[in-house]
């Protein structure tokens, strides 16, 4: 697989987001508007382009047994030094995104992305792949927020819409509106996705960065 | 200060809940609701380890990085601990409980990152939390970990049954799976805002 | 085994420390930046209103309701108030941002939270620029908004003046001698009611004349040598108090009696005039047959809302003056030895520009039939309560209060 096809994935074929269902939390959370989800998807691209880079580099020092504690030590590194830039540059977004800033460390993605990639490939495609997810998480985030702000406020960015400012729905921009959204949105791709492929079942063990840890048959076994 | 406790299980377990109104841990919410003993498992789990953490980090933030003027290393050291925390109850269950370990054993690893976890460290630790006069501080915030982990349970339990009932549908094709769980999160959701303004209105 | 678990411990550790340290690097180019920005971020609210000050430090006091937060300015420019409005048209609370500079004046107003018609904030905030606490020319009752302003802005003027800690204007000390000087000179709501006159025959020294509404006196300002004094100048024309404008009561200084005679001077074309008119008054009323029936009494070392007594034929005629539902009520008492009401009447006449006929809106005739006969022991306040108006009753009640009050002073002194 070349580079190209490496973000490329991201972006459509694995979109982190609606197809593998990875990081629902701040899918959720921080889509009420456009504001902070530009905000939210600028903070984790940052880390995960540099946490990708930093786990690729590192690949070959850290010891199997304690990688997962390292990679989140590196994460969460990360994510405070963007967490901390951001408070001081960005204070007006630093407080709309709130706790979940700080929970991108904890984000499937990110601790994902670096366990089924950055630790197994090079330095370039291993950001060519946190670049990938990154757009991804970021289309995916972009599109909630649209549909949820236009709709739901009647403004985008921020900036009133005339004509739908008396025909709001303001459900949408809170917690079932949330939930709503994201089960439209993934219904759509699936709908285009079906064609090509099976859509995808269900949330499952697939992408999740503590499947090996897990015992993956106990948990499929006790699905059954 | 009774009062205070009664209101602050309210408020978590009914209007701020984790998972419908907050958004945290919405992956093990999704991801391990399809059977209603899996759903209980997890949630008694995540109750576990929400309040064993907040019993380690509210003292290390407080005693520690407040005292040495380390706030900046509050989301490092507690996702360590945490994760330290999971290994050895995870550890501990497997030598000691074997049974209660093939029960709940299996969804520890998954708490490690469920934010619901880190966010109920750092939420107990917000001004709000600390300003509640009456009540001591430490007791207040291992109350609050109780509730909304219980929240984070309710949540599960509830879903797990309306899931049982969605596998036997037939949604549109495209539908099928993730999206309508999804809707139906959203009327789940939608059925707990009916308890906005109960926890003030309660104690007038 | 043990070799794996030492080298994962290490790369572990160092991985913790590098990061460790990566952090407090950079948490020392931010820290100060952000706290900058809270600073920042909570006082610029602040900053608008009062846009010199340095540093806005917070007062701590006893705040009313509305009144939320209290700054001040550490480089001395003000005092910034966050207040909230009790009531606004649509019931929403309507929070402002309100600057009152050292001299008490209105630097800006900032209406923070406004739901009603998009728009008219700015004309509200328009409105109070430059006012003082008085808030003259803004105009009362116009619409629920602008009196939940005001009423919001009169708390804030009430915080500051009890905290605020800043050297009172003249205006000021002299606003709250009036209650001291002429504690009568209230009109139907209880406030103190003064209006600034001219005088032409005025002398140099006296820099200030504020006419009681009711007519019931003057109080000067009188500079005296490098003072400033406060004089009251009753009905009679008599300075009867003199205090300096700190409030410190000088009546009985001789070395003032100079400035006294100034202010007795300043209006005296009038005290003969208006004690003319009401005897002429009493004429037509039948209390008197003829002007010289009439011997003026001196009533002059007191404030009261008595203007005027006479020493008639059958004993003592009290004339006193209060404001009734519709204006100035003048009622006049006859009193004999015996302390018995031997006459009533309702003077109403124009002795000042400002006042009007409304003394007719009085029951009059009912007043005399009740009172007449009754003696000064008798008069109760229910014997008092006939007229339909409770301005007017309460005004006839004041009135009969000070003519009471009076007569226990002139009565067996007179004979």
């Amino acid at each position: 697989m070349n580079n190209t096809q490496t973000l490329l994935k991201g972006i459509i074929k694995e979109n982190p987001v609606l197809v593998l269902l990875l990081g629902t939390c701040p899918t959720l959370a921080v889509t009420s508007d456009v504001k902070s989800a530009v905000g939210m998807a600028a903070a984790a691209a940052i880390v995960l382009i540099l946490s990708n880079l930093a786990i690729s580099l590192l690949r070959n020092i850290i010891p199997d047994k304690v990688r997962i504690p390292c990679y989140i030590v590196v994460i969460a590194g990360f994510v405070t030094v963007v967490e901390m830039l951001m408070h001081a540059f960005f204070p007006e977004i630093y407080s709309a995104l709130g706790i979940f800033l700080s929970l991108i460390v904890v984000n499937c993605i990110i601790l994902g992305r670096a366990e089924m990639f950055a630790s197994k490939n090079g330095v370039v495609a291993s950001i060519m792949d946190g670049i990938g997810m990154a757009i991804g998480f970021a289309i995916a985030l972009v599109a909630m927020a649209t549909i949820r702000e236009v709709f739901g406020a009647g403004a985008f960015f921020g900036i009133e819409i005339p004509f739908l400012k008396d025909y709001t729905i303001p459900i949408l921009t809170s917690a079932p509106g949330g939930f709503f959204v994201f089960g439209l949105l993934i219904a759509i791709v699936n709908k285009f996705l079906s064609k090509k492929r099976k859509p995808k079942a269900e949330f499952g063990c697939e992408g999740c960065p503590s499947a090996n840890s897990c015992n993956k048959t106990d948990c499929e076994k006790e699905a059954e | 200060m009774f009062k205070d406790l009664i209101i602050i299980i309210m408020t978590s377990v009914l209007v701020n809940n984790y998972v419908l109104s907050r958004f945290l841990g919405i992956c093990p919410f999704l991801g391990v609701s399809k059977k209603t003993n899996q759903a209980f498992g997890m949630g008694v789990a995540v109750i576990l380890v929400m309040m064993m953490a907040t019993l380690v980090t509210w003292p290390i933030q407080r005693y520690v990085l407040d005292a040495f003027g380390l706030e900046y290393l509050q989301t490092i050291v507690f996702i360590l601990v945490i994760a330290a925390l999971v290994q050895l109850v995870e550890m501990f269950l497997k030598k000691v409980i074997p049974s209660l370990h093939a029960s709940l054993g299996i969804y520890l690893p998954l708490i490690t990152t469920n934010c619901a976890v880190l966010g109920v460290c750092k939420n107990s630790l917000t001004e709000e939390m600390l300003t509640k006069a009456d009540t001591p501080q430490f007791l207040y915030a291992m109350i609050y970990a109780f509730a909304s982990g219980l929240g984070f349970l309710l949540a599960m339990v509830l879903f797990a049954g309306v899931r049982n009932r969605i596998a036997a549908s037939k949604p549109p094709k495209a539908f099928e799976g993730t999206p309508i769980t999804l809707i139906s999160a959203s009327i789940v959701a939608l059925a707990f805002f009916g308890f906005g303004g109960i926890a003030e209105n309660l104690f007038k | 085994m043990k070799k794996d678990s030492l080298k994962s411990i290490i790369v572990l550790v160092s991985i913790c420390l590098v990061v460790g340290l990566l952090l407090s690097g950079v948490n020392s180019i931010t820290a100060p930046i952000i706290e900058k920005n809270d600073s920042a971020a909570a006082n610029g609210a602040y900053l608008v209103v009062l846009p010199n000050a340095t540093t806005f430090e917070d007062v701590i006091g006893d705040f009313p309701e509305t009144v939320l937060e209290m700054k001040k300015d550490a480089g001395g420019s003000g005092f910034a108030f966050k207040i909230q409005g009790s009531s606004s048209y649509s019931q929403s609370p309507l929070q402002m941002i309100l600057g009152i500079d050292n001299e008490g004046k209105i630097t800006k107003l900032v209406i923070t939270n406004y739901a009603e018609t998009k728009g008219n904030a700015a004309d509200f905030e328009a409105l109070f620029v430059g006012k003082d606490a008085t808030m003259t020319d803004v105009v009362a009752g116009v619409t629920y908004t602008t009196n939940a302003i005001k009423d919001a802005v009169k708390a804030a003027y009430d915080v500051f003046f009890e905290y605020a800690d800043i050297e009172k204007s003249d205006e000021q000390k002299l606003q709250e001698l009036y209650g001291v000087i002429m504690p009568n000179a209230t009109d139907k709501t209880g406030a103190f009611a003064f209006e600034a006159v001219e005088s032409d025959s005025a002398p140099a020294s006296v820099t200030g004349i504020y006419a009681s509404k009711l007519g019931i006196g003057y109080i000067m300002t009188v500079t005296s040598g490098d003072k400033t004094l406060v004089i009251g100048v009753n009905a009679y024309g008599k300075a009867y108090v003199v205090y300096d404008i700190d409030g410190n009561d000088l009546s009985a200084d001789a070395s003032y009696d100079a400035a006294k005679a100034d202010a007795e001077a300043a209006m005296a074309s009038i005290y003969e005039a208006n004690h003319d008119a009401i005897v002429a008054k009493m004429v037509t009323e039948g209390i008197i047959s003829s002007a010289a029936d009439a011997q003026k009494v001196d009533f002059s070392a007191v404030s009261s809302r008595v203007v005027a007594v006479y020493k008639v034929s059958g004993g003592l005629a009290y004339v006193a003056k209060a404001e009734g539902f519709g204006g100035l009520i003048t009622v006049c008492y006859v009193i004999n030895d015996a302390g018995e009401i031997v006459k009533y009447a309702t003077l109403a006449q124009t002795e000042v520009a400002y006042e009007n006929l409304y003394g007719t809106y009085i029951a009059e005739d009912e007043y005399a039939a009740n009172l007449t006969g009754k003696t000064v022991a008798d008069v109760t306040d229910d014997t008092l309560l006939i007229a339909g108006s409770t301005f007017t009753t309460n005004a006839t009640k004041l009135c009969w209060n000070d003519i009471k009050a009076a007569h226990e002073i002139l009565n067996g002194e007179v004979q």
